[in-house]
């Protein structure tokens, strides 16, 4: 049953099991988690569905939590990929937890993109971002927020330390 | 700045309408409101879940392989999401699916299709969902009646 009134609904071909397990594991690892991240329940096709190649019994949909939050993974054909236009962007306290999401996340095929971004290797997109970031870039200080971007436009993996030092040079 | 709520915000990314589209959902949701609204990145909540939308310019095009998955408790709830989110050129999909005039695809599901649908009797269950897949938008009485069938 699912507790929050929407919910991000992800589209995969045939791997919503082993994608859910992984994102679970990401997200329950992380040191200092709090909430619990976890495999809610997982349902099959009641009957064959020829026209997209899933035979009766096989897993259709996954429900998972991950930190307390719910999503859904369906397993429904390769017709759709996920791309850009919709990321999940994780707020990120500490640069050690940038680190941990960063190195787990394109871990065994995903890619590295800029700005904090990358992409799994099931190829959805994550924003990895510390708040300390978004408090710089959107500094009322004008001057201080644009030279915390131009730093940031130029990394891959979110640096705070350096973009703090932009952001406070004279 | 808001203190973190929440571990994992979707972050949906428009050419240029980010405050339009976010102001847009706002009034469709209870619980509702604009965090923040610059020029850039707009952060706003429904039913008090945290989203982020960004002018981004025209390089990505929202699809199908995520969609936002509403969980309705009636009918009524249903009518409201759907007809709302495809006013002024937004467009109905099948089973349940739509996509609003942005772009981005919703589900608006009544929980009773969860429920006659993984019930135990697997072919009552079989019965919801072959009449779920003939629906545009949903019909719970339609969906009750197929599972009551003899």
């Amino acid at each position: 049953m699912l507790k929050q009134k929407i919910n991000p609904f992800l589209w995969f071909d045939s791997e919503a099991e082993d994608a859910a397990k992984f994102y679970v594991s990401v997200f329950s690892k992380r040191k200092g988690a709090t909430k619990k991240s976890k495999i809610e329940s997982i349902s099959r096709y009641p009957i064959d569905s020829a026209q997209i190649g899933k035979p009766k019994g096989s897993v259709m949909v996954v429900c998972f939590t991950l930190e307390g939050q719910e999503f859904v993974a369906i397993n429904a054909g390769p017709l759709f990929k996920f791309n850009e236009a919709i990321s999940l962007s994780i707020n990120c306290k500490t640069q050690a937890e940038v680190d941990y999401f960063w190195e787990k996340l394109i871990a065994g095929g995903g890619e590295e993109s800029m700005c904090g971004w990358l992409k799994d290797k099931y190829g959805l997109s994550w924003q990895v971002s510390p708040v300390a970031v978004s408090k710089m870039t959107s500094d009322k200080n004008v001057k201080k927020a644009s030279r915390a971007m131009d730093a940031m436009m130029k990394m891959r993996k979110i640096d705070i330390a350096t973009i703090k030092k932009a952001y406070n040079q004279k | 700045m808001a203190t973190i709520k929440q571990k994992i915000s979707p972050f949906l990314w428009f050419d240029n309408q980010s405050s339009e589209a976010a102001k847009f959902y706002c009034s469709l949701f209870n619980n509702s409101k604009i965090l923040q609204d610059t020029p850039m990145v707009v952060t706003f909540e429904l039913e008090g879940q945290k989203f982020m939308a960004l002018n981004g310019g025209p390089q990505f095009k929202f699809n199908e392989a995520i969609s936002l998955f509403v969980d309705c408790e009636d009918q009524k709830e249903v009518d409201h999401f759907w007809y709302k989110l495809i006013a002024d050129g937004g467009e109905e999909s099948m089973c349940g699916w739509l996509k609003d005039k942005y772009g981005l695809s919703w589900q608006i599901v009544p929980r009773a299709l969860m429920e006659l649908m993984s019930d135990q009797d697997r072919t009552k269950a079989q019965r919801v969902m072959q009449a779920m897949l003939k629906m545009r938008k949903i019909d719970v009485q339609q969906l009750k009646d197929a599972y009551n069938q003899n």
